[in-house]
């Protein structure tokens, strides 16, 4: 595993100064990166049916990274350049779950305004704790 | 009524629906833009209302949907996992006061959760709308795992955190001015804590600081709440 995520690096040591070369690089360094992340996810899921733990599998496999990443103190090039790729596209990704409101339209359409009110209010009593949480620490810190 | 338009074959394809999703988001996209980034008409929600209307019109089940849909929302898990490395930034930048910060990630999200819960839990009375609104706090992918994870609705899921989100971004930091609380830590936190990935793009309109504030405790909010609330529910 820890192999897998040393090809991307040193992948980009023997970059070379050819513009269309270095492009080709930097897309064969993000498929790493993507096979990376994919690994730690189905390593996630493997935990998860081993040890019949109820956190999503894609949780798992984040904090097994986290603590790869935190033990190498160093991210790997090639797993960063495929999440920077992956993130902004978040919103597409996305839309798809969401459309599958439509097979919950009866809900929605029954209950709808009681979520926004829900919602909106929920909102006020977690800012209050969080603002009086940060000023007591900051007038205990002085 | 536009099924007389179209071949059915058509509608039955993946590809299909995975160019309708594509053109919805890029229209989205393009409207967002238009707009200067006007924080209650993302892409995701116009793309959303986009998708939906198709669904409407062509009389197509979702499931046909999904077989071009699935095919994007796979996406959602290799995100997840890179999301450690902001989290390995923010352990890195915020180490300070990280106890600190914790304490008010640990206790800011969790009453808002449970708040929510409450009132859900007396008003409406249904467990699987009870246990989707647990997630509300924390970004789509983290939700919408959580969500299929505790037996919950991801697409109600989904949609409770984009309502938060808006309604998040358009609140806090005028409640918080008008409390005279103010300041990049306390509402940037509390944007990350409650608003999340919509709040960090409010926050990032205020300032540099506003910014990191909100991306840290964004993440850490979702992590938390992954790890935690199947526990409970």
């Amino acid at each position: 595993m820890v192999d897998t995520l040393d090809l991307g690096s040193s992948a980009v040591r023997c970059e070379s100064s050819s513009l269309s070369f270095r492009t080709k690089i930097k897309n064969e360094n993000m498929l790493v990166g993507l096979f990376a992340l994919l690994v730690f996810l189905i390593l996630g899921e493997a935990i998860q049916s081993w040890i019949a733990v109820p956190v999503p599998s894609s949780i798992i496999g984040m904090v097994l990274l986290l603590i790869i990443i935190t033990l190498r103190n160093k991210i790997p090039t090639s797993i960063e350049l495929a999440a920077n790729k992956l993130a902004p596209l978040l919103p597409l990704f996305i839309i798809p779950v969401s459309a599958g409101l439509i097979t919950q339209a009866d809900i929605v359409q029954q209950h709808g305004l009681k979520f926004l009110i829900i919602l909106t209010l929920s909102l006020i009593p977690g800012v209050l704790v969080t603002a009086l949480v940060l000023k007591w620490g900051d007038n205990s810190a002085k | 009524m536009l099924n007389d338009l179209i071949p059915a074959e058509l509608l039955q394809l993946p590809s299909t629906w995975l160019m309708v999703t594509l053109g919805a988001y890029l229209f989205g996209l393009k409207l967002y833009q238009q707009l200067n980034n006007a924080p209650w008409l993302p892409p995701v929600l116009s793309g959303f209302i986009i998708v939906t209307l198709a669904l409407w019109l062509t009389d197509t089940p979702y499931a046909t949907y999904q077989q071009g849909g699935q095919l994007l929302s796979f996406f959602l898990g290799p995100v997840v996992v890179g999301l450690a490395i902001p989290l390995f930034h923010h352990f890195h930048s915020m180490r300070k006061q990280f106890i600190r910060l914790l304490l008010a990630i640990v206790l800011g999200s969790l009453t808002t959760v449970f708040v929510a819960v409450a009132l859900t839990h007396y008003w409406i009375g249904i467990d699987a709308i009870t246990v989707t609104m647990a997630s509300k706090s924390v970004t789509t992918p983290v939700a919408v795992a959580i969500a299929e994870q505790t037996n919950g609705l991801p697409a109600l899921a989904a949609a409770f955190v984009m309502v938060t989100g808006i309604i998040g971004a358009a609140i806090i930091p005028l409640l918080l001015k008008w409390l005279k609380l103010d300041s990049p830590k306390i509402t940037g936190m509390s944007l990350g804590i409650c608003a999340h990935a919509v709040g960090t793009s409010r926050a990032l309109e205020l300032g540099q600081e506003y910014a990191a504030y909100s991306a840290m405790a964004m993440t850490l909010t979702a992590a938390l709440h992954a790890i935690v609330l199947p526990w409970l529910f």
